[in-house]
C-alpha cells in the first residue's frame, strides 16, 4: 500500500489542466487532543489538495506543531481522523506513513556524513544500492548541495544543513512534506532565499507541503492557502489575500500585519451597502467583500450581518492622507487628524495621526515623491478611509 | 624615576602593535603563576612522590630477581615475564595465561551485564521527571552506603543452597532444587554486577539524559522502526557513554579478587589474588610486580583505545 502511494505521489506533477484528483492528498476531521487539562486541538478540520502549499500559522501554543506531530504519527488524537491519500492513518505509525519532516532544528544524524543523512530513509527502506545512489545524487543536486556529500553536519552552515534536511526528507518522495518552522533559525537574507527556492522547489516537483510557521510574512508569501490556527482551533481558512483583505475577526487581522480597529454603530441601508456611526462621524462601508480580480469585480455576500455594535478593521497603507485645507468640512469618510508621529522605514513612511476624539490610527504610505509622504508631526491632515477598505469583523 | 612606574612588558619593542597585544594578554596568567603553582604544585608533588615514583619502581623491580629468602635482587632478567607467559624453569604451563584470560573473562562478563542492565536503566531514569531523577539516582548508589565486604558476605547468606530466596527461587521453578548460586560463578557475577551497576548507570544516564531525541523522531519519520531507531539515532548519541561505563566497570572488575575468592569458592585464581600473593605469603616481589605492570599495560592499551574511539567521535566537530 505505501508503495503505491509513494509512487502516485512521485510520477504525478500536477497538472493544471486535469480534474480534480479523486482524494485530497492530507484530510483530517475533527481532530481533539488534550494534554491533562489543556487542550491543545479542539476540533481541527480541513483538507490539502494535492501539490498544494498549505501553511498553518499561528502564535506559539496555539497547537500547529500539536497538528503537526498529529499527521507525522509522533503523537496520538484523543478523537478524529487522519486520512493521507484517502487512506486512513490514524493509528499508523510514523515510520509506516507516506509523510517525510524538515524538523525546525533539522535533525540532522551528526555522527553521519551529508550522503549518509540523505540516504538513510531508503536504506530504512530496504531501497537497493544502485537505486539509493541514483536518488540521494539526484536529491543533493536539487537542493544544491553536491560537493559536500563527505562533510558532517556540524561541519556546515545553517543554510546547508537546511538544505540537507530537506533532501533527505525529499529522496524519500513523499505524499506531503511537513515542514516545521524550516527557516526559524536562519538570518533574514538567507530566509529570503530559500523562500524562494523552497517555493520553486514545490512548484516545480508538484509535490505537497504542509508548512508550520508563525511568520506571518513567510506564510503569506510562500502559500497557495493558509490557516491561521488560535488555541487550538483554525480561525480562519484562506488564500493569502483573502485571509489579509477579509480576515473574519479582530485576532486575524492582528496577526496577519498591522490593523487599525474602528469600533462604531451600524445602521444598515442595504446587505452591500452600510453607514456605521463612529465617534468622528458617520462611515460608508461597503462588507461585501468585493474586490476587482483579473479587471472584473467579483461580489460576495458579506459575512457579517449588520448588528447593533460592530467593529471594522483597516490596513495602515488603506489609508489615504490629504492636506487639510483651512476651513475645509469634511466629507463623509473622511476625518480631520493631526499627525503625531511619523516613523521612516525606509520603503514606507508611517504616520500615527490623532483623532477628535483622541483615538489614534496608524497610516503607511509608500516613501514616493509625494507630498502627504512628507507631513510632519503636528500637520493637520484629513484622513480618508476608503469605503471598501473597511472590513466588519465577527467580533 | 623616583617611583616604579608600571610597563608593559614590550611596551618599549613596538607600542599598540598587534603583536604587543597579544603578549599583553598573557600579562594576567604569568602574574597568576605564582598562586597557581603553589595550588597545583602541592598535589603534583604529591602524586610524584606517592604514585609515580612508586609505580616506575614496581615496573623496574619486575626485571629484577626473587633472592632465596624473598628478596629483591639482581640479576636483571626477563625471567618473571616469561613466566607470565607460561614458560616457566619446568617448561610450559599455561598456569600464568590462563589466571589472566580468566580475570579478563570475569572482566568482560561483569561489563557486559552492567551493560545490559544499565542502558534499559539509564534510559529509563533521564526520561523520569526532574524532581524523581534525583531521588532516583540517590537509590542507584545506595549500595555504596554499605561496606564491600558486609554486602559480599550478604550475598553469602542470600545465595546459599538453604537460603530463603533460594529456597523461593526453587519453588517458583529457577534453579535446581538444593543448589544455590553460592559457590560459583552465578554467585560471583551477581555480587559483580550489583557492584559496579553504578560505574556504569551514572555515565551512560549522563549520555542519556542529554540525548536529542528529536534525531528519533527523524529516525522514525525516516521510516525506522523502533529498534532501527535505536540502533541508528539513540545508541550513537550514548556510545560516549557506554565507553566510559565499560571501563569504569571492566577494569577494577578484571583485577578484583575479593569477590571471585569469597563467592567462587576460593577454589580458582584470579589477577587479584594471584597478585596479592606474590606479595604477600610466596614474597615474590619482582614476580608480582611484572604481573601488576602486565596488567597496568593492558589497561593503558584500553584507555588509549577508548581514547582513539572518542577522537574519531570529536573528528567532525570543527
Amino acid at each position: 500500500m505505501q508503495q503505491e502511494t509513494l509512487t502516485v505521489a512521485s510520477s504525478e506533477p500536477a497538472a493544471g489542466a486535469e480534474p480534480e484528483p479523486p482524494h485530497p492528498a492530507v484530510e483530517c476531521q475533527n481532530l481533539v487532543r488534550r494534554f491533562g487539562s489543556v487542550t491543545a486541538l479542539s476540533g481541527v478540520s480541513f483538507a490539502i489538495r494535492k501539490g498544494e502549499f498549505f501553511s498553518l500559522l499561528g502564535p506559539s501554543g496555539c497547537g500547529k506543531t500539536t497538528l503537526l506531530r498529529v499527521w507525522e504519527g509522533m503523537d496520538r488524537i484523543d478523537a478524529g481522523w487522519v486520512r493521507l491519500d484517502g487512506v486512513d492513518m490514524t493509528r499508523t505509525p510514523p515510520h509506516r506513513r507516506p509523510v517525510n519532516t524538515v524538523f525546525q532544528s533539522y535533525a540532522l544524524f551528526p555522527h553521519l556524513n551529508v550522503w549518509d543523512n540523505v540516504a538513510f530513509g531508503l536504506r530504512m527502506k530496504g531501497v537497493a544500492a544502485g537505486d539509493v545512489e541514483e536518488r540521494v545524487r539526484s536529491a543533493l543536486r536539487l537542493v544544491q548541495i553536491e560537493g559536500l556529500e563527505h562533510r558532517r553536519p556540524a561541519q556546515l552552515s545553517g543554510g546547508q544543513q537546511q538544505r540537507v534536511a530537506l533532501a533527505r526528507a525529499l529522496v524519500n518522495e513523499p505524499l506531503v512534506l511537513l515542514l516545521d518552522e524550516p527557516l526559524g533559525a536562519l538570518d533574514l537574507q538567507l530566509r529570503r532565499q530559500l523562500q524562494t527556492e523552497l517555493r520553486q522547489l514545490q512548484r516545480r516537483l508538484g509535490l505537497t507541503f504542509l508548512h508550520v510557521t508563525h511568520d506571518q510574512e513567510e506564510a503569506l508569501a510562500l502559500s497557495d492557502r493558509v490557516a491561521v490556527m488560535r488555541a487550538g482551533r483554525i480561525e480562519q481558512l484562506g488564500t493569502p489575500r483573502e485571509l489579509y483583505e477579509q480576515p473574519r475577526n479582530r485576532f486575524v487581522a492582528r496577526f496577519l500585519g498591522q490593523c487599525n480597529l474602528i469600533e462604531g454603530e451600524c445602521l444598515p441601508q442595504s446587505a452591500f451597502d452600510w453607514r456605521v456611526d463612529t465617534p468622528w462621524g458617520l462611515l460608508e462601508v461597503r462588507p461585501s467583500g468585493a474586490r476587482t480580480e483579473r479587471m472584473e469585480t467579483i461580489e460576495t455576500p458579506p459575512r457579517v450581518s449588520c448588528r447593533n455594535r460592530v467593529t471594522l478593521a483597516i490596513r495602515p497603507e488603506r489609508i489615504q492622507l490629504l492636506p487639510a485645507g483651512p476651513l475645509r468640512q469634511p466629507l463623509p469618510n473622511q476625518v480631520l487628524a493631526r499627525i503625531q508621529d511619523r516613523v521612516y522605514t525606509g520603503a514606507a513612511v508611517e504616520y500615527r495621526v490623532v483623532l477628535p476624539d483622541q483615538s489614534t490610527l496608524t497610516v503607511s504610505l509608500p516613501n514616493d515623491a509625494s507630498p502627504a509622504a512628507a507631513c510632519q508631526p503636528g500637520q493637520r491632515v484629513i484622513c480618508r478611509l476608503p469605503p471598501e477598505a473597511l472590513i466588519p469583523l465577527d467580533d | 624615576m623616583t617611583e616604579p612606574s608600571y610597563v608593559a612588558p614590550c611596551a618599549p619593542v613596538s607600542r599598540g602593535s598587534p603583536v604587543c597585544d597579544r603578549k599583553g594578554t598573557d600579562t594576567p596568567l604569568r602574574q597568576g603563576l605564582g598562586p597557581a603553582a603553589l595550588v597545583c604544585g602541592v598535589p603534583v608533588l604529591w602524586m610524584l612522590l606517592f604514585f609515580l615514583f612508586p609505580l616506575l619502581g614496581l615496573a623496574v623491580m619486575s626485571f629484577f630477581s626473587r633472592g632465596p629468602d624473598g628478596e629483591v635482587t639482581p640479576p636483571l632478567t626477563w625471567e618473571n615475564y616469561r613466566r607470565l607467559l607460561g614458560f616457566g624453569e619446568l617448561g610450559f604451563d599455561p598456569f600464568y595465561p590462563v589466571v589472566l584470560g580468566r580475570s579478563l573473562l570475569l572482566g568482560a562478563a561483569t561489563t557486559l551485564l552492567c551493560l545490559l542492565s544499565a542502558l534499559p536503566l539509564a534510559l529509563w531514569l533521564a526520561r523520569l521527571p526532574r524532581r524523581w531523577q534525583l531521588m532516583a539516582l540517590t537509590l542507584v548508589v545506595i549500595p555504596f552506603w554499605t561496606n564491600f565486604l558486609v554486602r559480599t558476605y550478604a550475598w553469602q547468606v542470600l545465595l546459599s543452597p538453604d537460603s530463603p530466596l533460594t529456597r523461593l527461587l526453587n519453588a517458583v521453578g529457577i534453579g535446581q532444587s538444593g543448589a544455590g548460586l553460592y559457590p560459583g560463578w552465578g554467585a560471583v557475577l551477581t555480587a559483580m554486577v550489583c557492584d559496579f551497576l553504578p560505574f556504569m548507570v551514572l555515565p551512560i544516564y549522563v549520555a542519556a539524559e542529554r540525548l536529542n531525541w528529536t534525531l528519533v523522531e527523524a529516525a522514525m519519520d525516516l521510516g525506522a522502526n523502533r529498534w532501527q531507531a535505536f540502533r541508528h539515532a539513540v545508541w550513537p548519541q550514548l556510545r560516549p557513554g557506554v565507553a566510559a561505563g565499560s571501563i569504569l566497570v571492566f577494569l577494577p572488575a578484571t583485577g578484583q579478587f575479593v569477590v571471585p575468592d569469597l563467592l567462587g569458592g576460593a577454589k580458582l585464581a584470579f589477577l587479584g589474588n594471584l597478585l596479592q600473593q606474590q606479595f604477600g605469603p610466596s614474597r615474590d616481589w619482582p614476580f608480582g610486580a611484572a604481573l601488576a605492570t602486565a596488567t597496568l599495560g593492558l589497561m593503558l592499551l584500553a584507555l588509549a583505545w577508548r581514547a582513539r574511539s572518542a577522537a574519531r567521535q570529536e573528528t567532525h566537530r570543527p
